[in-house]
């Protein structure tokens, strides 16, 4: 019998209630670990399971929601011994009533990337530990309580990796349908659901009453091959002492709704009790009624769901294809001017974003995952992976935390092969392109061929039609004038015949000819007329993102025009009229101001050198404001002010230099972090643009680095000069182990050092060079290593 | 418990955060860039608080405890002296704004305001709650200022002791990491409850790692008080 039969019955489960509530009855102080009980106190462990299974619980939750490694650190005791001991009692005590026993694992108390510091694989490897322990023992997993997207993903593969047991998870939800982090019901149900959970649910956090309308959106959203459950707290608690006051007469009498949902086990939480368990299972019995589930093509990230019902635009710029500054920023990583492609084209209205870092001579599959780790940081629109390398898919796929888009397979078995099972892994849907071996067909049959060929493979995977988005390719119009028509033809059958989603990358159409802009936004206004549910654009382009807003108005997909009204309403015609060259280049950094310092630079390149506009203007200017600084007559945010000027001036003078992005105008080399540890960046980062400013070649590793990358980094950008911040004093430590390994390493480089609790002394003590008091005080640092 | 976001934030306040010198006449361009990094910060947040009564245990010579916790350190314990119980209480802005603060990217003018802004709002969601708890105090109760990990000698630490006594990453999702608390924008902190009136005695700069380079105390102030 493979191990999840037992699930596949059609009456309800009856879950247990609160395990907290019943031990601290039992004189449990807080602050103390509850799984110690499996060691220390077995038989009021068992007392709590039996007076669950005697209500008409059929499966228990073991005591070992904080048994992870990392959390019993300091406890005496290993996760191993604790999961073994503690299942072991609610296995001893469930087997008279034949109930189930769950390995209960709860979230790990820090919040992971990118919200918070924890590595991704290092939580997989916690709950791995925690699920090898019962692997054998236990009849399912429950992974509970999470609020953060990211960590149920990593409970999840620890579970589908290390066992093949059955999985229900669960999330906790404030009244509004998101966690704390801002996931919503639907990203969780899509995710999760999608990447093969046996069950998904709502536990903690309200009580029946606040949960129903979130469970009525779960049981739409959950797939079909995943059941649902809910364990609501005893009402919510009283602000002053914490408490549970729903009773279980009144307690059950509130779960009435929820037996008409087709919701498949029910159990309580914080507060509740046998007594609440019992009316549960007096009342829930018999037949679970049919679930009602809306069919959707959505693809998520933690927090917003797009729908492909109401087409979608997806940003093309994070793709180095034709692109001199993204090849450079991908060959330097420069993560700054990859993150500034994503933030301009969501600020612009795109709803996802196609994610290319492929360079031949770069690392693609770890670049993919640096890529998809730091859009995270920055944004939440769904992100498309586009590669064809199947290594930097799974890199990617498997620390991005929603529903991605895979771009793509295509008809040749060899890709279909390599692709799906991953996208099946990672619960991604795929963008399948309409060719194969043989080429790209030329008739709009033989691409629809392809498609359903691509079609039924993807279901041979499980995964459905309408996850599938066919790419019957867009044909430069300049060579193939009639391959438009074909291709629109092609996508139309492809949607009514397969059921699929279609998408187009729209630009391709105009390559080759002038003012692009008016064949792209005409054919992407007759490609949504056949059927298009995701264009590929650049929304950066005004018009484009306007074809797409103005279509959903006509064809009824934004109600009321109200996202049309928002965008547009506020639209002048009137643009405001600027005196050109009203103010010099040094009063506008010295002043501050963005706009005028980049027209004011521009009018200084018509008639100078852009070496010398940085020698003769740029950088006394930035003196000058450093100077008065110092004196104390203007103050930081007047200094970063100045800073921002002198940046977005320094883009057109860059860009007209005879080689752009090469040495011309650097000073120097000099790499920054903020130590391993530490996330307090903001002083670093300071530090960094004014240096930038000045001309130096800034590398920047970010925060929280390791003295080792550090070391590697200075070796290979042989930079002379070092500068490294630390905010707290429990940090030192690992800024001075840092300076240590680098005069270890007999590295040329000066060092020097800030941060809030940093003195003169102390960096001396370290061994540092340099203490810079504040950013200004670095570059003067700067300037004297280097001697300019 | 959800708290309640204000309307609006003092932009004096937020001016003085980024290092503007207090009292000083504060140019119009900073005072916009004030007035952007509030409506973001305000826009984003999502405050939300919790706080719960222990009960201190001052018979043991060496260490004070409260509800089984031993509080580390001299300070704290001069903060406490005469108070029998305690409110713990920790207060977050959310997740929201953090991200908003990375999306600035390069833009450190308003990165700075918005930190400002968003540390100016936690400060005054902490002093919203405890005002708030003050009512619900009986009336033959006093309360102490609130005295947070990392003050004086009380080490950054007891963090995580707060966080979990209180259970704060379930009931409102704050955590700890490395001594960091995440959201970045949230208070921690303890406040002394006794029968007579008592003000707490906030740390002084003996024990402070600031005390070399603070700005405050060469200027002759304190940063216990405005």
């Amino acid at each position: 019998m493979a191990k999840t039969d037992w699930l596949n019955q059609n009456q309800y489960f009856i879950l247990d209630g609160g395990m907290g509530t019943m031990l601290q009855a039992m004189g449990l102080q807080p602050g103390q670990r509850p799984e110690l009980l499996a060691i220390t106190h077995p038989e009021r462990l068992k007392q709590v399971h039996e007076s669950y299974l005697q209500a008409g619980a059929t499966i228990l939750y073991a005591n070992t929601f904080g048994a992870s490694p990392h959390k019993l650190e300091g406890s005496g005791y290993n996760a191993k011994e604790l999961i073994q001991a503690a299942i072991e009692i609610a296995k001893q005590a469930a087997e008279p009533f034949g109930a189930k026993v769950a390995l209960d694992i709860g979230p790990l108390g820090e919040l992971l990337e990118p919200n918070g510091t924890l590595d991704f694989e290092t939580a997989v490897q916690q709950f791995a530990e925690m699920v090898d322990a019962a692997k054998e023992i236990a009849d399912l997993v429950v992974v509970e309580t999470m609020t953060d997207l990211q960590e149920a993903r990593a409970a999840l593969l620890a579970v589908k990796e290390n066992s093949d047991l059955p999985l229900f998870v669960s999330m906790s939800f404030e009244e509004n349908g998101r966690t704390f982090t801002g996931c919503s019901i639907e990203a969780f149900a899509t995710c999760i659901g999608g990447m093969g959970a046996d069950g998904l649910g709502i536990n903690c956090s309200l009580g029946p009453v606040q949960i129903l309308p979130l469970t009525k959106r779960l049981c739409k959203a959950t797939p079909k091959t995943a059941k649902v459950f809910v364990k609501p707290n005893a009402g919510l608690p009283d602000p002053a002492t914490g408490e549970y006051h729903l009773n279980a007469e009144k307690f059950f009498e509130q779960m009435q709704e929820y037996r008409s949902l087709g919701i498949a086990a029910v159990g309580g939480c914080c507060g509740t009790t046998p007594a609440h368990i019992q009316k549960l299972a007096e009342g829930f019995q018999g037949e679970v009624p049919t679930r009602e589930i809306e069919t959707k093509s959505v693809l998520t990230s933690a927090v917003s769901v797009v729908d492909a019902d109401r087409i979608i635009a997806v940003g093309e710029r994070i793709n180095p294809t034709g692109k001199k500054r993204f090849q450079q920023a991908l060959r330097q990583e420069d993560m700054d001017y990859i993150l500034s492609q994503a933030v301009e084209q969501t600020d612009a209205g795109a709803e996802m974003l196609d994610v290319n870092v492929g360079l031949p001579e770069i690392d693609e599959p770890e670049m993919m995952k640096k890529t998809v780790k730091a859009l995270q940081t920055v944004t939440d629109v769904p992100l498309q992976l586009d590669s064809t390398n199947p290594k930097a898919l799974e890199k990617g796929l498997r620390v991005y935390c929603g529903k991605a888009l895979v771009n793509s397979v295509n008809g040749e078995q060899k890709s279909l092969d390599a692709i799906l099972p991953l996208c099946k892994k990672y619960g991604a849907a795929v963008i399948g392109l309409a060719l194969d071996e043989n080429g790209i067909p030329p008739t709009a049959e033989g691409r629809v061929n392809v498609a359903r060929k691509i079609v039924q493979e993807a279901k041979k995977y499980g995964i459905p039609a309408h996850d599938v988005y066919i790419d019957c390719l867009t044909l430069t119009a300049s060579a193939q004038q009639e391959g438009a028509a074909e291709t629109l033809k092609a996508l139309t059958q492809c949607k009514q015949e397969l059921g699929v989603r279609t998408v187009l990358g729209v630009s391709n159409i105009s390559f080759g000819l002038p003012c692009r802009e008016y064949l792209n936004t005409t054919f992407l206004t007759m490609a949504l007329q056949t059927g298009l549910d995701l264009a590929i654009i650049n929304p950066n382009i005004a018009a484009m993102m306007a074809a797409m807003r103005a279509y959903r108005v006509l064809s009824c997909k934004d109600s009321q025009s109200a996202e049309y009204i928002d965008c547009y309403a506020q639209t002048s015609t009137v643009t405001p009229i600027k005196t050109e060259g009203s103010m010099s280049l040094s009063q506008a950094i010295e002043k501050g101001l963005k706009a005028e310092a980049v027209q004011a630079v521009q009018m200084e390149l018509k008639n100078k050198e852009p070496l010398g506009i940085v020698n003769t203007i740029l950088i006394p200017a930035l003196d000058a404001v450093g100077d008065r600084f110092e004196k104390g007559t203007l103050f930081l945010p007047q200094l970063l002010q100045s800073a921002g000027a002198a940046q977005a001036a320094f883009e057109p003078v860059k860009a007209a230099m005879p080689n752009s992005g090469s040495d011309t105008a650097n000073r120097g080399k000099i790499v920054v972090a903020t130590v391993k540890g530490d996330i307090h960046d903001i002083g670093k980062n300071i530090v960094k643009v004014i240096l930038e400013n000045y001309g130096y070649d800034v590398t920047d590793l970010g925060r929280d680095v390791a003295p080792q990358l550090i070391v590697e980094t200075v070796k290979k950008t042989g930079a002379k000069l070092v500068g490294l911040s630390a905010l707290m004093t429990t940090t030192l430590p690992s800024m001075k182990e840092t300076i240590r390994l680098l005069r270890q390493e007999n590295l040329p480089c000066k060092i020097m050092v800030g941060g809030a609790v940093l003195t003169p002394d102390y960096a001396a003590d370290m061994g540092a060079d340099f203490y810079a008091k504040d950013a200004k005080h670095g570059a003067d640092i700067a300037k004297q290593v280097f001697g300019n | 418990m959800l708290l309640q976001t204000p309307n609006e934030l003092s932009l004096q306040k937020i001016c003085s955060w980024m290092g503007y010198p207090q009292q000083s006449e504060i140019d119009p361009q900073t005072m916009q860039l004030a007035q952007r990094a509030a409506k973001i910060v305000l826009e984003y947040a999502q405050p939300r608080g919790i706080y719960k009564k222990g009960c201190l245990d001052w018979s043991k010579t060496k260490q004070l405890f409260c509800d089984e916790i031993p509080l580390q350190g001299t300070d704290i314990v001069q903060h406490l002296t005469g108070c029998t119980h305690t409110v713990w209480i920790a207060v977050t802005i959310g997740v929201q704004v953090d991200m908003q603060m990375r999306r600035l990217g390069k833009d450190m003018a308003l990165v700075c305001a918005v930190d400002a802004a968003a540390g100016a709002l936690v400060e005054r969601l902490a002093e919203q709650l405890q005002q708030q708890i003050k009512k619900e105090l009986n009336q033959a109760e006093y309360m102490t200022s609130r005295y947070s990990p990392g003050y004086g000698d009380f080490p950054l630490e007891m963090q995580k002791d707060v966080i979990q006594y209180l259970d704060a990453s379930r009931k409102i999702g704050l955590t700890v990491s490395g001594g960091i608390l995440i959201p970045r924008k949230s208070i921690t902190a303890v406040c002394g409850i006794s029968d007579h009136p008592v003000q707490g005695h906030l740390a002084g700069c003996g024990h402070c790692v600031l005390r070399d380079k603070c700005s405050y105390r060469k200027e002759g102030k304190y940063c216990g008080k405005d």
